[in-house]
């Protein structure tokens, strides 16, 4: 009896040591927030709330990643960004906007299953976010832990999307919109270069979709950085954007709604839309896009933004 | 002797149902649910107040870009510290596509998944039965 009362005893014990841990500063464990939806009386939080929104809208830094693994496109490292400038970048616009591209490039890596090249990204990402004073949502060792081993794709990829998730719910909810903003401008300069990168080497006709359905992704980017325009380099970015523009308005997405179906399979519902999309883009469109993202990109990752 | 193992043992108990709070281990334990062969991608997290009229239901309100081709999962799981039982629903537009909760037969599914077929900007509802107030957690996955 004296042994399982110790038993117990131990279980309580640890158990209350990892529910304390709910409650500190140092992780991500923060209680929600209430959401801001129903708090949308004042035109400011309308506002705040449609910012956010927009936010919302740019796809995941995984997306094109597993698009190009489904269509067994094979691994390229050049397509990733050097981490060597990252020592150089000093303001949060240049620190927010890297972390965008390489949160992308880790996706990237993380997908491919290339451990072993995650470490230098996983670093610079370190160093950027501490710049940014968020470094408090990237549980570092836990990163490199789950990096080294190579049983451990699923949890490196669950740890490294739901720390961006949560800094990015930190930054909106304590006035720093804009740091997102960027980090989302940066996912997206950074996905759209390496579909526009893959499609020269290898033309691809879901790829292709992908790179002209970017259209509605830059229309929302636009509305975002057009809020912050007073600020000379969120200006020069969305004049950037807006010879992206140029080119995306030349593309046709056209989308035929029709009622979706369901069925109960394995006892989970599943629906199956039958609304279509499709996208008409060049190969010659392609090319200008990934022209224009490279050099933008470029300006970026060489801090010249 | 009794009491006091009764009182461990009821506090075991109040650690399992601590579990589903309303912070970040509810994000945790709902992906739970994503199986091995799906990639988690974001998460909803609603917080609601009580309501006085059945008529405006609060609604937490997202918004999310969906490519087609694409086979996502959608799961909702609610905080056991709240009253509220969490819907989610997903939105085109203004046209409802898919729901957790089937109102005629009042079955929750608490998941379900999605082939979309039309990449756009779809729309994530999560509110809460009767109005009630609730902490809840939406969990967008895609199958790899």
């Amino acid at each position: 009896m004296t042994k399982l009362l110790n038993l117990l005893l131990v279980s309580i014990a640890s158990l209350l040591f990892f529910a304390c841990s709910n409650f500190t500063t140092e992780d991500n464990d923060e209680t929600f927030l209430q959401s801001d939806s129903v708090i949308a009386s004042e035109s400011v939080e309308i506002a705040k709330e449609s910012m956010e929104d927009l936010i919302d809208n740019v796809s995941s830094p995984i997306e094109i990643a597993s698009l190009l693994l489904d269509e067994e496109i094979p691994f390229n490292k050049d397509y990733i960004a050097s981490t060597a400038h990252i020592d150089n970048l000093i303001t949060d616009f240049d620190c927010a906007i890297n972390l965008g591209v390489l949160g992308t490039d880790l996706g990237y890596l993380n997908l491919y299953d290339k451990t072993s090249s995650v470490m230098s990204t996983v670093s610079a990402i370190n160093d950027l976010t501490n710049n940014l004073n968020v470094g408090q949502f990237f549980d570092f060792d836990l990163l490199k832990q789950l990096a080294t081993n190579s049983n451990s794709l699923d949890s490196l990829v669950f740890t490294s999307i739901s720390s961006f998730n949560n800094m990015d719910d930190y930054l909106r909810s304590n006035n720093r919109t804009n740091v997102s903003a960027l980090i989302v401008s940066g996912v997206w300069i950074e996905s759209t270069y390496l579909a526009t990168q893959v499609y020269t080497e290898m033309e691809n006709k879901k790829i292709a979709e992908r790179i002209g359905e970017q259209k509605l992704i830059l229309n929302n980017l636009i509305l975002i950085l057009e809020n912050y325009k007073s600020n000379a380099n969120f200006n020069e970015l969305l004049v950037d954007f807006k010879t992206l523009k140029l080119i995306y308005d030349e593309i046709e997405i056209i989308t035929v709604d029709s009622e979706p179906e369901s069925k109960i399979e394995n006892g989970m519902l599943v629906i199956i839309q039958t609304s279509k999309s499709t996208v008409d883009i060049s190969n010659e469109q392609i090319a200008q896009i990934g022209l224009e993202v490279s050099k933008l990109r470029n300006k970026i990752i060489n801090n010249e933004v | 002797m009794k009491k006091i193992l009764s009182i461990i043992l009821l506090l075991l108990i109040s650690k399992s149902f601590a579990f589903s709070q309303c912070n970040q281990s509810l994000v945790k334990n709902c992906c739970t649910n994503i199986s091995t062969t799906s990639v988690f991608l974001q998460q909803f997290r609603a917080k609601l107040g009580d309501t006085n009229t059945k008529n405006d239901l609060p609604v937490a309100r997202f918004s999310v870009l969906m490519s087609k081709g694409n086979t996502y999962r959608l799961d909702i799981c609610s905080a056991l510290d709240f009253e509220g039982e969490a819907i989610l629903q997903l939105f085109d537009g203004d046209k409802l596509v898919a729901s957790t909760y089937h109102t005629p037969s009042k079955t929750d599914f608490k998941a379900f998944e999605f082939f979309c077929s039309k990449t756009a900007i779809y729309k994530v509802y999560i509110s809460f039965l009767d109005g009630k107030p609730g902490c809840a957690v939406g969990i967008l996955s895609m199958k790899k």
